[in-house]
């Protein structure tokens, strides 16, 4: 709204300031020498000064009331007053003014929000979660589909002796390159895959192992049997295809090379560091065997300056084993137990003689650098066959999925090229699972075995398959051998009392009955039988006529010995 | 202290001087509670308003620069509280003093009954009779307009000061200033000679 005065003189329009004595003295001056000659400019500064007059008389200031001039009013007014904190520093005022401002406040937080999204999207970490999930299952299942799959050369160059192995299992063993590496890895104990005596066979080399599992006997194609292409890099997935030259892939680097070498990187961190040490001080001393065993390797000679002619036995491991090899010379094993070669060698399955050493070279490679010259050998593993249910298979058979596979595979001959050199931890597993299934569906016999062999092989039995045990050792009439057991068991607290408790009532149960009999038998006879005939008895039928409790227990059975878990 | 300026305690107080306030409050009190009684027109209201002014100043000290007048920031407050207030007390029922007791022209308010006893009896009166007359006339005017001239001659600040105040050109506080008087010189033309026999 805009209102104009109807003064003409620019003096004129002082007449306000004038009156309530705004104007400096210069314009005061300059004003009055205005006003004598400006009749209006007269009037009204008259009529304003009389209006200001009669305002002022007719509107006297009014005191305010005593409660706002001192009382209560006052007083509450100076206590909030009072009650308010200082402002404490210069710094915080911008901070404080955008708090006060609930636009500003809006304004800060957007260009926050907005400012740190817009980096995290120009660094290109950002994506929509949905689609990033999807992106990821689509590589799973790519990947999957990769291990699960045999790739198409590999079905051209599969031999009718390939073995199935898992993708995860070749996984597992090629982590270290040795034989042993991976378990002693994953156990967390210190012990050293190392290549003991070979001797080249025919067109087989034959390779005496020591793994946690036991001393294991490994028989591999020479050279000219093997693989043509040198260079041949497996597939990561587990299925090798070989046929197809592939160029070669880097060194593994020292460090990984020392893992490989002694496994122990996962257990003892002092003998990785010795292993590190030992390693720097002999890569110059490598460098140059390995070269020769690389020769020697592909002409299927010894390689020279190795003891009892280690024909790179263990070069395919990732180039650490054949180092082992040779700076060790002998085989060292730090297993807590020596255990029979033989033994083991027998309990070891079958296997397809190429596929201990394709395992490794695929698993090596898995790891993404590949032996420096090693000549793996042209296998093709094809998928893994699915694990018949016990009761499907013969009980005849040795339970595992090795002597399953082997049985499938005809044309191989069992236990006589390839033995299982690394049964791995899955194939345990199995055997265990199956051990259970025995147990629970009344084949003690079968189950016995099974848990015997996993006991002998230092692996982990739980304490509920040892309740299984010790209930079927108790059905055949190992009472001793089962008291024994559950007296472990007990000590060692792992399995509930109810456990027990059933272990314990069935025992006995069984010795009641054999007590039992025994006192029938006591007064017919009059003559104890002697103890020989007993074990005879027992060895020829366990099952049907369980022995007494006197009579000396099975030397294979009762021989407990505290598993290494 | 009490010479200070009122933007010198005002920034005292902001860093924590509580004497400083009680000056400003004991300095201007009494002109903030006449503004604000002509305007709201009503005497517990202005002493309401007058207590929420001081209180805004309080909670406003942190955010207090020195850049305008003191009086200007009061006065901005204040003015604010009055329209606020103003606004709510047209839909209020309560009696004003200063509200015609009756529909007629120049029917005495509350106010003139209340007992005066400044003057003689016929002084009384005329005096009565051209305070009711100025006050009607102040009524009167607009509401632009009357807070301008409230602001001038009651709060007695100055134009630049009111034109900050209320937010427009001084010149534009001038004009309406200018309206304003001259409606109020049209009013006491009646009372001429009353006016100048009070004088």
């Amino acid at each position: 709204m805009s209102e104009t005065t109807t003064n003409t003189s620019p003096s004129c329009e002082l007449v306000l300031d004038y009156v309530y004595g705004e104007l400096d003295e210069a314009g005061k001056r300059a004003f009055e020498e205005h006003l004598p000659n400006c009749a209006r400019c007269q009037q009204e500064v008259k009529s304003f000064g009389r209006v200001r007059a009669a305002v002022k008389r007719v509107m006297p200031p009014v005191e305010p009331s005593a409660s706002l001039g001192g009382g209560a009013l006052h007083a509450q007014l100076m206590h909030a007053a009072a009650q308010r904190k200082p402002r404490r520093g210069v710094l915080l005022s911008f901070p404080r003014k955008i708090m006060q401002h609930p636009a500003l406040s809006a304004a800060a937080m957007f260009a926050i929000v907005g400012g740190a999204v817009a980096i995290n999207w120009s660094r290109g970490k950002m994506a929509m979660p949905a689609a990033e999930q999807a992106a990821e299952q689509a590589k799973h299942g790519e990947a999957d589909q990769q291990l699960d799959a045999p790739k198409p050369t590999e079905v051209a160059t599969a031999t009718p002796k390939a073995e199935p192995m898992p993708a995860s299992k070749s996984k597992e063993q090629g982590n270290a390159g040795g034989l042993g590496s991976v378990q002693g890895v994953k156990g967390g104990g210190a012990m050293a895959a190392s290549a003991g005596e070979e001797g080249a066979v025919g067109d087989k080399t034959k390779i005496a192992l020591q793994t946690p599992n036991g001393p294991m006997t490994v028989e591999r194609p020479t050279a000219h049997h093997a693989a043509p292409a040198p260079n041949a890099a497996p597939a990561s997935t587990g299925a090798v295809a070989a046929a197809v030259p592939k160029p070669a892939k880097k060194a593994a680097p020292p460090r990984m090379k020392s893992i490989a070498l002694d496994g122990k990187l996962g257990g003892k961190r002092e003998a990785f560091d010795d292993s590190l040490a030992a390693n720097d001080l002999a890569k110059d001393r490598d460098v140059a065997a390995k070269a020769k065993n690389e020769e020697a390797r592909a002409d299927n000679k010894p390689a020279p300056g190795k003891p009892d002619g280690v024909a790179g036995g263990v070069v395919y491991g990732a180039g650490g084993g054949g180092r082992a090899a040779e700076r060790n010379g002998n085989v060292k094993s730090s297993a807590p137990e020596e255990i029979s070669q033989d033994a083991v060698a027998e309990k070891a399955p079958a296997r397809d003689e190429d596929a201990a050493p394709q395992r490794k070279t695929s698993t090596s490679s898995s790891r993404g650098y590949a032996a420096p010259a090693s000549p793996p050998p042209t296998v093709t593993m094809s998928e893994p066959t699915a694990m018949p249910p016990p009761a499907a298979s013969t009980p005849s058979s040795r339970q595992g999925t090795y002597r399953m596979q082997t049985q499938a595979a005809p044309s191989q001959p069992v236990g006589s090229s390839v033995q299982k050199p690394n049964a791995g931890l899955r194939s345990y597993d199995v055997l265990r699972k199956q051990a259970d299934e025995y147990a629970k569906s009344g084949r003690c016999d079968e189950a016995n075995k099974i848990y015997q062999e996993i006991e002998n092989a230092k692996q982990y039995i739980t304490p509920t398959e040892r309740v299984y045990w010790i209930r079927c050792l108790t059905q055949k009439g190992h009472e001793q051998e089962a008291q024994q057991r559950l007296d472990e068991l007990k000590s060692e607290k792992r399995v509930t009392n109810a456990q027990i408790q059933d272990a314990e009532k069935e025992l006995n149960q069984k010795r009641r009955s054999v007590d039992a009999k025994k006192a029938k038998k006591a007064p017919a006879d009059r003559a104890p039988a002697p103890a020989a005939t007993e074990v005879q008895q027992q060895r020829r039928a366990p099952a049907e006529a369980p022995p007494a409790q006197a009579s000396p227990p099975d030397s294979t059975n009762t021989k407990v010995t505290k598993p290494a878990y | 202290m009490r010479d200070d300026s009122d933007e010198s305690l005002m920034l005292r107080y902001r860093d924590g001087d509580v004497r400083a306030f009680e000056l400003l409050v004991t300095r201007h009190r009494k002109a903030l509670f006449n503004f604000i009684l002509r305007f709201v027109r009503d005497t517990a209201q202005a002493e309401d308003v007058t207590q929420e002014t001081f209180l805004r100043l309080v909670k406003g000290a942190d955010a207090y620069e020195r850049q305008a007048k003191f009086t200007t920031w009061l006065y901005t407050i204040a003015r604010n509280l009055c329209v606020d207030a103003s606004r709510r007390g047209k839909h209020r029922k309560a009696a004003s003093l200063d509200a015609p007791l009756s529909d007629d022209d120049g029917a005495a308010s509350l106010l003139d009954l209340l007992p005066d006893g400044t003057a003689g009896v016929d002084r009384q009166a005329q005096s009565r009779e051209l305070g009711l007359r100025l006050r009607q006339a102040i009524e009167a005017l607009p509401d632009e307009q009357r807070e301008i001239f409230l602001l001038r001659e009651v709060a007695d600040l100055q134009f630049n000061e009111i034109a900050k105040v209320i937010g427009c050109s001084e010149n534009t506080v001038k004009s309406r200033m200018r309206y304003a008087l001259e409606k109020l010189r049209e009013a006491l033309e009646e009372y001429r000679d009353l006016a100048r026999a009070v004088q």
